[in-house]
């Protein structure tokens, strides 16, 4: 058994990822709803359900599609800066 | 021992009353195994390899967007269990995960679950022992074994893929462990290296990251004795790949034995004459693709919407519509012939081929390892 202490290094990136605080619920609904594909399968009939009902249950609001390029990679910039500038709300059909 | 080449990692001390083992596992370090103390003298020894500086950043590697240094590659190499001769290497490898096209937040993200298989070729197998001949795949080989260990530490430890946080598979695999081995160049001296079919020279050292989702599954066949019926057979195998009715999207490995190399050589075949003739047989015409009450298949939905990150479809008109004939048309199993890579490995005896799950839109990257300092 030995009686010193271990100096190791750490392994990790020593530092905790940003954690991101949930933006506040608004309590209406109202603007621009984002419908974001991210080319998964049958995204769309998830989406083009959601978009209709939205229309019958929210009349007021619109909606807007945006699409991913690619499943397997994040969304790119363009795509986000888009719904930032043209949306209040957005809806991610991950479908999985 | 000096500990001049050590950056600026932070020490962690261990209390000698406290169980070292216990501690690293406590701390959420390690991939489920024991892992190697990283001291300074251990990762002194491994950054002795490389001419590159500890400090020097290989890349931002996603989720977490950490910055990838040479020492945190080291720190884990020693954690993995590496030698000090094999950090060249995992710096080649890590340097591959890091390349944006990898594309390794989709990797770990993905409920598929994504892991990188790594493949070597050139001098290094031999100089520091990667196996590529017998149980290839298996365990038993330090170099293999530790080698995809340690990338497989830097994606938990630097990126922050954690199965559970970010990281999402669904049911997993072995290869989330390690999967590294060499491909025996120079017992298919007919075929041309894979590090050679991407743009390298026959004398460097090259390590290739693919990520995949699955396998291996084991072909079996001892009685074909021509090219065109072994190849044939490797194509009716991967015909049922991820689902028999469904266009592969991702790369395909295939990892042919010597004897299944003899066979295809002594027809003359190369690389690309067994690619062809995997695509010939594993493709279908629509009509036998498409999904039904009885079972699924290639969804009726996407006749109509095609996801534009894959290869179009040969069944539309220029105007996006279905063509009157599309149900007649062949869908190969893969986009293009350069979706297969083709490697030799394995024992002296048997005849057997092996086959990889590809991941859906994953690009795999090559990257020259470093010589020896």
């Amino acid at each position: 058994m030995t009686t010193e202490n271990l100096v190791i290094l750490d392994p990790t990136d020593e530092r905790e990822p940003v954690r991101r605080e949930l933006t506040q619920r608004p309590e209406t609904i109202s603007g621009t709803i984002a419908l974001l594909d991210i080319s998964k399968p049958r995204g769309d009939v998830f989406l083009n359900r959601l978009e209709s009902l939205i229309a019958e249950r929210l009349p007021g609001v619109a909606t807007k599609r945006y699409m991913k390029p690619t499943v397997a990679r994040p969304a790119p910039e363009d795509v986000k800066q888009a719904i930032r500038q043209e949306a209040d709300f957005v809806i991610e059909a991950l479908a999985d | 021992m000096t500990s001049q080449r050590i950056g600026r990692a932070r020490q962690l001390t261990i209390s000698a009353s406290d169980d070292v083992d216990e501690f690293l596992f406590d701390q959420g370090l390690t991939d489920g195994l024991p892992v190697v103390p990283p001291t300074p003298a251990r990762v002194e020894r491994m950054l002795a390899q490389t001419r590159r500086d500890p400090l020097e950043e290989i890349g931002i590697l996603p989720p977490n967007l950490a910055p990838l240094t040479v020492e945190k590659t080291a720190i884990n190499a020693v954690m993995a269990g590496c030698k000090a001769e094999y950090f060249p290497t995992v710096l080649a490898g890590v340097e591959a995960i890091a390349d944006d096209s990898y594309g390794l937040h989709g990797s770990g993200a993905t409920t598929m679950g994504g892991a990188p298989v790594l493949i070597v070729n050139g001098p290094v197998r031999e100089r520091i022992g990667i196996n590529s001949a017998q149980n290839a795949l298996g365990q038993g080989n330090r170099a293999n074994a530790t080698i995809g260990r340690a990338v497989r530490l830097v994606i938990r430890n630097v990126a922050g893929h954690r199965p559970g946080g970010t990281e999402r598979a669904t049911i997993g695999w072995p290869g989330k462990f390690t999967l590294c081995f060499g491909e025996w160049e120079e017992r298919a001296p007919t075929w041309t290296p894979m590090h050679v079919e991407r743009g390298f020279a026959a004398g460097d050292s090259v390590i290739t990251a693919m990520t995949q989702s699955g396998g291996p599954t084991q072909l079996i066949d001892e009685t074909s004795r021509t090219a065109k019926a072994l190849a044939g057979s490797i194509g009716l195998k991967v015909a049922g790949q991820q689902h028999p009715r469904i266009p592969s999207m991702g790369e395909l490995i295939v990892v042919i034995s010597p004897e299944h190399y003899d066979t295809l050589a002594a027809d003359g075949w190369t690389k690309d004459d067994v690619r062809r003739r995997i695509q010939q047989v594993a493709a279908r015409p629509l009509r036998d693709l498409l999904e039904s009450d009885q079972m699924g298949g290639f969804p009726k939905s996407a006749l109509d919407s095609w996801p534009p990150f894959l290869p179009p479809l040969p069944i539309h008109n220029p105007d996006g519509s279905l063509r009157d004939d599309a149900m007649d048309v062949i869908m190969p199993k893969f986009g293009n012939d350069s979706m297969i890579t083709i490697v030799v490995a394995g024992g002296g005896a048997g005849k057997f081929t092996s086959i990889l799950d590809p991941l859906a839109g994953q690009v795999s990257v090559s990257k020259k390892i470093e010589d020896p300092v």
